[in-house]
Formats: C-alpha cells, sequence, structure tokens
C-alpha cells in the first residue's frame, strides 16, 4: 500500500488494527509522516462536524457554474440630480399619479409604526410582479451633500420583485417629515417605492415589493418628504445607490 | 470595471479587496455573491433561524461597505475580517434578544448562547470558514469529500459510487485534505 493509501485509511479510521499499530509504529520514527498527520487531523475532525447546509453550497458535481453576462459599467450620477439643497419648489410641478390621501395616511402610519417599533416593516408583504434580473442583486446607497456622513443603506433584491432595505445612520424625521424610498431616473422618471420612518437610532428595515422592474431606472434613491408637501420628489435626497 | 458580471471564480480576491477599498458599489455585489451564502450559514448558525440571519446579513453587508475603505488585507483576510463583523452583530442581537422571555425554552438557549458568546460563535466561523474555502478546491476532490464527511460513506463506496479505482479516491482523499490545510492555512495569514 502507498503511503498515501495508508495515511488516507489511518486519518479516515478504515485501518484493520494490526496495520493501525503499524503505522503508528512507523509515525514515531517518520517525523514527515508524523507532522503530515498531526496537521491532517485536526481537520478531519472539523469536516466531520460541519452542517450540511456548508455542504450544500458546493456546486453539482457534474453542473457547469453559471455564469453572468457582461454588462453595463459602473456610471456617474448625473449632473443637479435631486442634491439635498436642490429646493423644494422644483418638486411641486413634478407631482406623481399617487393619490395623495393615501400616501399621506401610509406615511403617518409608516412614521408611527417606526417610532413604536424601531425597525419598521413597510409598505406590505405582497409578492411584487416585476422581476430583478438584470439589475444588481445588492446595492449600496451612500450619504449624498448635507445627510449625515455616517448614513448608508442597502438594498437587496430577493429574486421574487421584492427589496429588503435595511438603513443606518439618518436622522430621524421630524413631525410632518419622513422618508421615502423611489426607484429613479431624474426627477422625471421616477417611482415611489415606499415610506418610512427611521428609529431613534437612525435605522430602519423595510421589505416591499417593487413597483417596477429596477433595472428601467438608474438609483435607488432616498428623499426627505413633507407631508405637507404632496407626493412629488422633494428634491432633498439624503442617500443614492446606482443601479447599473 | 464591472466585477458582478465576471464569474465569481475567476475574480481575483485583491481585485474584490481594491474595489471594496475604494467603495465600487459592485464590490458589494460580488461579495454578496461570493460569501453572502456562507455569512448567511455562519449567522444562521448563530442565531438559529434563517429570517434573523437575513436581517443581520443585511446589517452586516452594510458595515462591510461602511468600513470597506478601510479595511487592511495585512491585518486579516478578507474571509475573516467579514465574519468577524458577522459574529459581532450576531451577538448584538443575541444580547438585544434576552429581554424577551415570551418563550422559556427560546430564552434559556439564547441564555446559553449569551454565557459563552464567543466560544461557540468562534466554533461556527471557525467551520464556515472551511465551508468557504471547500468551495475553492477542485471539485473533484470537493466531491471526495463531500460523500465522506457529509455522505458518511467509506473510501470502497466512494470508489465505487464515482466509479474511480480505490487508489485514485485515496490519493484524491489527501490531496484534497492537504489543500484545505494549505488554504486555511494561508487564509489565516491573510493571505
Amino acid at each position: 500500500m502507498s503511503d498515501e493509501a495508508e495515511l488516507s485509511d489511518y486519518l479516515l479510521g478504515e485501518l484493520a488494527p494490526q496495520e493501525r499499530t503499524r503505522f503508528e509504529e512507523r509515525l514515531t520514527r517518520d517525523a514527515s509522516l508524523r507532522a503530515r498527520v498531526e496537521q491532517l487531523r485536526p481537520l478531519v475532525g472539523e469536516l466531520q462536524e460541519l452542517p450540511n447546509e456548508a455542504w450544500a453550497l458546493l456546486p453539482a458535481p457534474v453542473a457547469p457554474v453559471p455564469r453572468a453576462e457582461d454588462g453595463d459599467t459602473l456610471r456617474g450620477v448625473p449632473a443637479g440630480l435631486g442634491s439635498r439643497r436642490a429646493g423644494r419648489g422644483r418638486a411641486s410641478a413634478l407631482a406623481l399619479t399617487r393619490r395623495p390621501w393615501l400616501a399621506a395616511a401610509a406615511a403617518v402610519l409608516l412614521i408611527c409604526a417606526g417610532f413604536l417599533g424601531g425597525w419598521l416593516l413597510g409598505a406590505g408583504h405582497s409578492q411584487g410582479v416585476h422581476a430583478t434580473a438584470t439589475a444588481p442583486t445588492v446595492i449600496a446607497l451612500d450619504a449624498l451633500d448635507g445627510a449625515p456622513k455616517s448614513s448608508s443603506a442597502l438594498a437587496q433584491m430577493t429574486g421574487d420583485g421584492q427589496m429588503v432595505l435595511t438603513v443606518q445612520g439618518l436622522a430621524p424625521a421630524k413631525p410632518g417629515a419622513y422618508y421615502e424610498v423611489w426607484l429613479m431616473t431624474d426627477l422625471r422618471h421616477l417611482v415611489p417605492v415606499a415610506s418610512f420612518a427611521v428609529d431613534a437610532d437612525g435605522r430602519a428595515r423595510i421589505e416591499v415589493p417593487l413597483p417596477a422592474p429596477p433595472s428601467d431606472y438608474r438609483y435607488i434613491d432616498i428623499s426627505l418628504q413633507s407631508t405637507s408637501a404632496g407626493t412629488a420628489h422633494s428634491a432633498d435626497s439624503v442617500l443614492r445607490g446606482s443601479l447599473t | 470595471m464591472s466585477l458582478s458580471r465576471q464569474p465569481i471564480s475567476d475574480l481575483p480576491t485583491h481585485r474584490l479587496i481594491a474595489a471594496l477599498n475604494r467603495r465600487d458599489p459592485e464590490a458589494l455585489n460580488a461579495i454578496h455573491e461570493e460569501y453572502g451564502a456562507v455569512l448567511l450559514g455562519y449567522l444562521g448558525g448563530i442565531l438559529g433561524d434563517r429570517a434573523t440571519a437575513e436581517d443581520v446579513l443585511q446589517v452586516t453587508l452594510l458595515e462591510i461597505w461602511e468600513r470597506g475603505a478601510g479595511y487592511d488585507p495585512s491585518r486579516a483576510s478578507l474571509l475573516t475580517w467579514m465574519m468577524m463583523i458577522a459574529r459581532s452583530r450576531a451577538i448584538d442581537h443575541l444580547r438585544k434578544r434576552l429581554p424577551e422571555p415570551r418563550d422559556p425554552l427560546a430564552a434559556a438557549d439564547v441564555f446559553e448562547r449569551e454565557r459563552n458568546p464567543a466560544s461557540e460563535t468562534d466554533l461556527l466561523l471557525e467551520r464556515w470558514r472551511i465551508a468557504q474555502l471547500l468551495q475553492r478546491i477542485p471539485a473533484e476532490q470537493a466531491e471526495i469529500l463531500r460523500l465522506r464527511f457529509q455522505a458518511g460513506l467509506s473510501q470502497p463506496e466512494i470508489a465505487a459510487r464515482i466509479g474511480v479505482p480505490l487508489g485514485t479516491v485515496k490519493m484524491r482523499m489527501v490531496q484534497a485534505l492537504e489543500r484545505l490545510r494549505t488554504m486555511i492555512d494561508s487564509e489565516e495569514a491573510g493571505l
């Protein structure tokens, strides 16, 4: 039997008792072989303790690894797009088609939920109708000018038309104000996703169905809105991440 | 550059680190693709349920993104660094969970974890680190290890299952173990 075969049998406990005794005697004389055993034996123990879920991560033995297609590269943020201090008057001419009373009611409801419960769930858990196949899976949203520098968010497209948004570091909105998430290309091409509030620590977690394919837009944008200023984008963006 | 459009198996870690350092948004996507399952599995092992693990994974990814510009590969490997962040956020979550006494059995379990969270999470961390590295060894070697350590087959049974000589199975077994050992040692050295 070769060294490799004997070593493998020994590590896996597949040597017969007599062979095992002989191999262990050899180990006392062969420092190199002993070193290999000492190096590999703990690993065998670790592998025996690996949970099934860990093994399930391995690709199927004969299945090819799926490869993503080449596509778009990163693009910069266009000049003049909704900076935090861009002014609210501009947004008034960009009224969206949503019903104002519904948006206001949802905002108030969500803000209350935020104060009461901290991390808040957004506008329901129904299945979204839009696939997210061509959009990135995870998008980081960074602070724009005027927002707290430590604020950020992460949006994850779950593949079933849902988006999970995790926000941290935003200042709790003052009474009469709330945060809104948008899919957006510019202030004329955008769709609201959900209203939300952050807890006292500046955090929120929202799980919402997407109202449109994210691949149709360039950004995920979070704006600070006023309940008294209508439902159009306020042009007061605080966080933004690229979808392209 | 578009990191996430490349096959993960071909994406060099140093490029991923460079992208993370300069806060390239696509680095986060690539990290989620390559390490998300391992981080989720690790967090699930600590936290006990998938939904909670997914929540904590989000916070973990966000922190990875936030701290990515300052990540120094000479201090810890990328995988270890990310798992340490996940570990911290999981322990935070366990500590927050303690005051909720709705289910006495669950509370006792959480309390047990809380008594010594570091040792338990460190053990899990080591196992899931191995799980991540397992994905990087050649498929035929990983399959031999899976058949042995997950399916519980003996080497003769593995030989019969995959249709190769017993000697080849034994040789591949040692090669796989030694390759994995080398990767673990390199990973620990932050290489």
